[in-house]
């Protein structure tokens, strides 16, 4: 009775997750398909698999590929990114270490700031981090990586403090008695021991930053130094709002294929990372 | 040569608000293997991480060969220190965890490895070099901890607690393994320990601790036989010693101490002691092992003889431990019984008037 019971429950749990599956894959899916169709064949049937006659090959992809500055965007998508998931991973890292180790009111302050910086949307703040993000010059994709490390930090320095208060403490007075200053400590004992959270904080930041789409459209705007989700807006608009929807959906495959692999990449490390803060902490 | 000394050192917590280390004076001869030994929070740890340079002095002078290290950073001290929990470095192998103190010193790479192969050699860890340690059980996480203090060859080598996560069986193991060690590198060693088997079995002299204040530093012997006070008396030997309330009586032709219902013949060499207390209650330590079964055979005529009903009779292999009660308290004897003892049973039990231990019931001191 009762394992008919439990079997009962599994095929719910289980339907529900596959339709729950499914409806955060179809967009993926319907976009993939697309990408390989051809134009009349998108807005005519965009749910059909491409056969003989709508299956254009790479065409769209070489179109996107060529009639938009897709390369400078990626480019400065890339830099960007990977700037910030640099800046972010390191500077919260340490911010975080100092917090769980040297306990005051001071850090306590600094702690609860961080946290409530989470919960703070951005849209909240977005006019005067642009009016700020200009008057300090910071609106290029230099400039922008500070205004991401600010964004990125709140979550990471709470991942970080999660992790770093299971490390005993003893690990660091043994690494202080062998001969190591404070920033040897950090980088050749406490770092390598943070590498699942690292890696985690640096997949969440990364799929972030690399898909924001608000924050860059207002800082660096749709000129040169636009990043990829902004040129995917902008780009191989036609007259009267016409826009070539093939190469679009290619170049929106392409946009997200970096962070589908990164992904994939790290994903052995994220649920190490998360549940090891979560748990600890 | 490697001697400690600490003249008048306290440590101070919270902007002095508490004290740990009231004011310790201290010295540690070079080559010596000291165990400083104490209940949780008596300042064992305290006074160890001090030597250590992982906490600061607050006053007074810490020396270490007769230089004043106050002020000194921990990897200028020319110490090695084994942790409670090992504190291996997870990332590394076990090879790079021994290394690692070599490697910050720039010391050749050839140097590092014949200095790790050797630790490695004398602790038995040589198939394990290339192993994490989560790949490791306690007792080798223990080892490695070792080897990593041995590479670097220091003047002095600090244990805090190195054996309690390990078992029973490991830990005598480890005990003995420790001890060679000392004998093999003859370096000063200080040991901190809750356990007094450890501290008896491997100290060159013990440093008994109580609330940041020493109260004994003694060989083991010494301690054992002459505690200072009721606290060393108790807290050294297992089962611990026995403490009654008795009254001293003088008589025309000598001394007793009467207590429950029982007299007890004072020996001669106590009287001249004894003598101020005429009248007076103080208390008498017997340690468990001093209940004998038999008479005593030698020519001590002080001492007596106790009827005593066995509430609960614990056979530890040779030896049994009976629970009896004296007035309102329980006592613990350890004897070899002749024949078995169980609960119920009436047992006599001798004592001999010159093994016992007095003490000042006021100030716990032993008279």
């Amino acid at each position: 009775m009762m394992k008919t019971g439990f079997k009962f429950r599994n095929i719910i749990i289980y339907s529900a997750l596959i339709i729950a599956s499914a409806v955060f894959l179809a967009p993926i899916v319907i976009i993939l398909i697309n990408s390989v169709k051809g134009n009349f064949y998108i807005s005519d049937a965009p749910f059909s698999l491409p056969d003989k006659d709508t299956f254009v090959g790479l065409q769209n992809f070489i179109k996107g590929f060529t009639q938009s500055d897709f390369m400078r965007s990626f480019a400065v998508s890339a830099f960007i990114t990977v700037f910030s998931v640099t800046g972010i991973v390191i500077s919260t890292s340490m911010t975080a270490w100092y917090i769980v180790r040297v306990r005051n009111r001071f850090t306590k302050i600094i702690y609860y700031l961080f946290v409530f910086s989470m919960i703070v949307p951005f849209q909240m703040v977005m006019y005067t981090v642009t009016y700020y993000a200009f008057e300090l010059h910071l609106n290029n994709p230099i400039g922008i990586v500070f205004i991401y490390l600010g964004f990125g930090s709140g979550l990471s320095v709470f991942m970080f403090s999660g992790f770093i208060k299971s490390i005993p403490t003893e690990i660091e007075e043994a690494a202080v008695v062998d001969g190591c200053s404070p920033i040897k400590t950090f980088f050749l004992v406490i770092f390598p021991i943070l590498k699942p959270t690292a890696i985690t904080v640096a997949i969440l930041n990364a799929m972030w930053i690399w898909n924001d789409y608000l924050l860059p459209y207002l800082v660096l705007g749709s000129g040169s130094d636009k990043t990829l989700p902004v040129a995917v807006q902008m780009a191989l608009t036609g007259g009267y709002g016409n826009k070539d929807m093939g190469a679009l959906m290619a170049m929106l495959v392409l946009a997200i294929l970096p962070i589908i692999i990164f992904y994939l990449f790290c994903q052995k490390y994220i649920i190490k990372g998360v549940v090891a803060g979560a748990v600890k902490g | 040569m490697a001697t400690i000394k600490f003249r008048d050192v306290t440590k101070s917590f919270d902007n002095g608000k508490v004290t740990v280390i009231p004011g310790l004076s201290l010295d540690i001869k070079d080559k010596e293997f000291v165990v400083i030994v104490g209940p949780s929070g008596c300042g064992k740890s305290t006074t160890l991480r001090m030597i250590a340079g992982l906490e600061a002095v607050s006053s007074g002078e810490l020396m270490i060969d007769d230089r004043v290290v106050n002020d000194v950073p921990p990897k200028d001290r020319d110490i090695a220190m084994v942790f409670q929990s090992y504190a291996l470095y997870p990332h590394m192998t076990v090879y790079k965890n021994m290394a690692f103190a070599l490697k910050l010193k720039k010391i050749p790479k050839d140097e590092i490895d014949e200095k790790v192969m050797w630790a490695a050699k004398i602790l038995d860890i040589e198939p394990y070099l290339d192993r994490k340690p989560r790949a490791l059980s306690g007792g080798q996480r223990q080892r490695v901890a070792l080897g990593r203090a041995m590479v670097r060859n220091p003047k002095v080598f600090l244990l805090d607690e190195p054996l309690s996560n390990l078992d029973a069986k490991l830990r005598t193991e480890m005990r003995s393994q420790i001890t060679m060690l000392h004998k093999k590198l003859q370096t000063t060693f200080v040991y901190v320990t809750h356990d007094q088997t450890e501290a008896l079995t491997m100290a060159d002299r013990i440093v008994v601790m109580d609330k940041g204040v020493i109260q004994q530093y003694d060989t083991p012997q010494k301690l054992y036989d002459e505690p200072v006070n009721m606290f060393v008396a108790g807290f050294i030997g297992s089962p611990q010693m026995n403490f009654i309330d008795a009254k001293v009586i003088k008589e025309n032709n000598g001394m007793k101490l009467s207590f429950s219902g029982y007299e007890l013949e004072i020996p001669e060499e106590k009287h001249e002691a004894l003598n101020a207390y005429d009248g007076k209650e103080i208390i008498l330590g017997i340690r468990p092992e001093q209940f004998l079964t038999k008479p005593p055979s030698g020519n001590d005529k002080s001492g007596c003889t106790l009827n005593v009903t066995a509430e609960i009779a614990e056979m530890t292999g040779s030896e049994t431990n009976i629970y009896f009660s004296l007035g309102s308290s329980t006592h613990i004897a350890r004897i070899k019984p002749e024949k078995k003892i169980s609960g119920g049973d009436t047992v006599k039990l001798y004592i001999e008037g010159s093994v016992l231990h007095y003490f000042d019931k006021d100030t716990t001191y032993a008279i």
